[in-house]
């Protein structure tokens, strides 16, 4: 009974990591919707820097989306641990290009700290958190936050 | 006789009557200098605050009659910190891992964990420096840990800690450029920094548990 109460008063949820340079970072679960080897990539003429182009996932348009110049990080050629991770995001499907996908973690509500609120607001948007997993810290992306209401209508365009 | 006795009276009260006039004259073109300068040589009256009733001076509430401070070096640059605010101080060395926030300003170095807590580090020489920043070094880097909102500010090596009377400071009186210098200290001609001051206002909010993701 008591556990029962625990749990609902500190959620468990579960994280996707993925690494960026040398941090790691976390996404939900509950957003991702695959994760890709990095094909062909279809570059989209007057798109935005950090839009890398368009794939086709199974008949459908995707736009993927450099996630290191989405960061502010220095951009860099995708390798074999590269991946795209299919995410939706408020009902828009959409890829983001990482450096490599690590492994789901679960993680307690409690646990989690809020980011610091230093710098633009921009930034502090989509960071939902820090934590601290395996010694080291991992990043919390809050995808519903991930693109501005500009980006979305930008994005719609393709 | 009695002429020349009058002509001296005479000439007596006109001499008391134009030493009074001129007197008035001075008194009312330059105030009243003799208070002034009793006030200001009257060693055994606080004269300190009676000066600061028009602009009073902005002495931090960390400052007691007796505080000590930690001496720390900025590139060539040496400050002070009063160590009422630090709570600890950590050599940051390649076993402090730091995690770096994507969009942050330069001087917020990023996160690193501390005997279990997640401190947010903060580069002093580019806090002070502004427009100049100054480095704090590769070598020999240390943090020091405030007591409030986890913060650590980064600097190089530690001169010395030294016990101050609130007199050895000349305090800032107008801090409303450079908050973070609350005055400087008279002996050795540096700087002692108001550490929470150094924080950027408004967006150092502290780091709390999140209750829900």
């Amino acid at each position: 009974m008591s556990e029962a109460l625990a749990k609902r008063s500190d959620p468990v949820n579960q994280w996707v990591t993925f690494r960026l340079g040398e941090e790691t970072y976390g996404i939900n679960v509950m957003q991702v919707q695959e994760v890709l080897r990095v094909t062909e990539i279809a570059p989209v003429p007057g798109a935005p820097d950090y839009v890398v182009g368009i794939i086709n996932l199974r008949g459908n348009v995707v736009t993927v989306i450099d996630t290191r110049r989405r960061f502010g990080l220095f951009p860099k050629e995708p390798d074999d641990a590269s991946r795209i991770v299919i995410i939706e995001a408020e009902d828009q499907v959409i890829g983001i290009l990482v450096d490599s996908v690590a492994e789901v973690v679960e993680l307690r509500a409690s646990e989690i700290e809020s980011a610091p609120s230093v710098g633009n607001e921009e930034s502090a948007r989509y960071i939902q958190g820090v934590t601290s997993h395996n010694g080291e810290l991992l990043i919390l992306v809050d995808l519903n936050q991930f693109l501005n209401d500009e980006d979305k209508a930008e994005l719609d365009l393709f | 006789m009695k002429t020349a006795s009058l002509g001296q009276i005479t000439n007596g009260w006109q001499e008391q009557v134009l030493v009074l006039y001129l007197r008035n004259l001075l008194n009312q073109a330059y105030g009243q200098p003799e208070v002034l300068f009793t006030e200001r040589t009257d060693s055994n009256s606080i004269t300190a605050p009676q000066l600061g009733q028009s602009a009073p001076p902005a002495v931090p509430d960390w400052v007691q009659s007796e505080f000590q401070v930690v001496y720390f070096r900025i590139g060539h640059l040496v400050l002070a910190a009063p160590l009422s605010e630090v709570r600890r101080i950590e050599r940051l060395d390649d076993s402090m891992r730091v995690t770096v926030l994507p969009g942050k300003p330069d001087w917020f170095q990023g996160l690193t964990k501390c005997q279990g807590e997640i401190i947010q580090l903060a580069d002093t020489g580019l806090l002070i420096g502004g427009k100049r920043p100054m480095s704090a070094g590769d070598s020999c880097r240390h943090v020091l840990l405030l007591n409030k909102g986890r913060w650590g500010l980064v600097c190089g090596e530690i001169v010395d800690m030294v016990r101050l009377r609130r007199s050895d400071v000349r305090w800032r009186v107008n801090r409303s450029q450079r908050a973070w210098a609350a005055g400087t200290i008279i002996d050795r001609l540096c700087v002692l920094v108001d550490p929470h001051c150094l924080i950027p206002v408004g967006r150092s909010k502290d780091m709390r548990v999140l209750r829900k993701c």
